[in-house]
């Protein structure tokens, strides 16, 4: 046993002076076994969600007082919950999760500025962030506030209103944890600003409403996957798994490469050639940015 | 060769291997909110993590298709790696 580890792990004459590990043969194997655990965590992440499955713990109040930190951090005014954008923004995540789509606009057409009008907002500027596989709502708002156009959104000062909502369904076949966020200006709220709008992430910009295409009638939003997959209460996300053993395999990678660059530096072993630095260096970048990688997509 | 001797005779090499993961881990860093661009910048960093491989290699009169295969096989499996880590849905 000792030596098959000794074969597997350490430079010896067995391995012809590098571990069995670093030899591309094996590293192929590893491949394909890596290949072959991913699809069986799909599959069983997918007809499996009460074991395999994903619930995030993200309150919608933690996430209005992030935002309202950050533009009060940002010079902006801080801004009120309004209870028809949230239910503009349930209705608009009902409407992906029943459509199927991760998308600003639905696949028929559905501007996000139709569920709020539905709402009965009359808005003049309005704006949506969307995230999704998020944990926490800290995590949430970091990542908007990375990227420019969400944040652009976020700490716009011609919104004063925010509405919320997170819902828990299915999406492409997977459980995920939905954030549509949501800004508004009423009509009567806010005076004209020489009829310009405001642009960000990617959706349209807010006018006026009347300047608003027909939306084409979607189906009546239902939250109901929602509070059936709380019932669930999923154990085990699959992302974490996939992070803590892609993490285990580059430790690994890299404690192998690390021994093996110290033994043939301190046995004076002589090769034919010398790659083991190299790889060392990029394995230990792809570690450090394995462990820097979060769940979570935004839009 | 040892390792020593290798740095000595191509210490721009190192340099360059150097500079290009670096700026590929910055940039992992700085585009941590979108998942499509980090893999984009995952694929570049390993093909050109190949091809530093494979010009390294020539310049020291080494190159092997053993070689150039070692080197593919681990940027494969960097970017199995990350496709799986960052498209986790």
């Amino acid at each position: 046993m000792l030596s098959f580890l000794r074969h597997l792990f350490l430079p010896h004459e067995s391995n012809n002076q590098r571990a069995k590990l670093l030899h591309p043969s094996t590293i192929s194997l590893v491949i394909g076994v890596f290949i072959l655990f991913q699809f069986s965590l799909n599959f069983f992440s997918t007809h499996y969600p009460q074991i395999l499955g994903y619930a995030a713990q993200i309150s919608p109040e933690e996430i209005i007082s992030l935002t309202n930190q950050k533009r009060q951090a940002n010079g902006a005014g801080p801004l009120n919950l309004d209870q028809e954008l949230s239910a503009a923004a349930a209705a608009k995540a009902a409407d992906m999760f029943a459509r199927d789509y991760w998308a600003h606009v639905s696949p028929v057409g559905t501007q996000p500025w139709f569920f709020i009008t539905q709402s009965g907002y009359s808005y003049r500027y309005a704006g949506e962030n969307l995230a999704r596989d998020f944990s926490d709502p800290q995590s949430v708002v970091n990542a908007w506030m990375d990227s420019p156009t969400h944040r652009e959104n976020l700490l716009n000062s011609r919104y004063s209103d925010i509405g919320i909502a997170v819902v828990d369904g299915k999406l492409g076949g997977h459980e995920t944890t939905l954030v549509v966020q949501m800004f508004g200006t009423r009509i009567s709220a806010a005076p004209v600003v020489g009829g310009s709008s405001s642009t960000a992430l990617g959706v349209k910009p807010a006018k006026a409403a009347e300047t608003l295409p027909v939306p084409v009638p979607t189906a009546a939003p239902t939250l109901n996957s929602a509070s059936l997959l709380k019932t669930m209460n999923p154990r085990v996300s699959p992302f974490d798994i996939t992070k803590a053993l892609s993490i285990g395999m580059l430790a690994v990678f890299v404690i192998v490469l690390l021994a093996d660059v110290i033994q043939v530096w301190r046995h004076k072993i002589v090769r034919w050639t010398s790659k083991s630095f190299a790889h060392l260096a990029f394995m230990l970048v792809l570690l450090l940015a394995a462990v820097m990688v979060n769940r979570g997509l935004i839009l | 060769m040892t390792f020593e001797k290798d740095f000595a005779h191509h210490p721009l090499h190192y340099f360059v291997l150097l500079c290009l993961l670096m700026v590929g881990l910055w940039g992992l860093f700085w585009f941590d909110y979108s998942p499509l661009i980090q893999l984009a910048i995952l694929v570049s960093m390993s093909a050109s993590y190949v091809t530093w491989g494979i010009v390294h290699h020539w310049h020291h009169r080494d190159l092997h298709i053993k070689i150039v295969f070692e080197y593919l096989v681990i940027a494969i499996f960097a970017v199995l790696l990350f496709a799986s880590l960052l498209l986790k849905t």
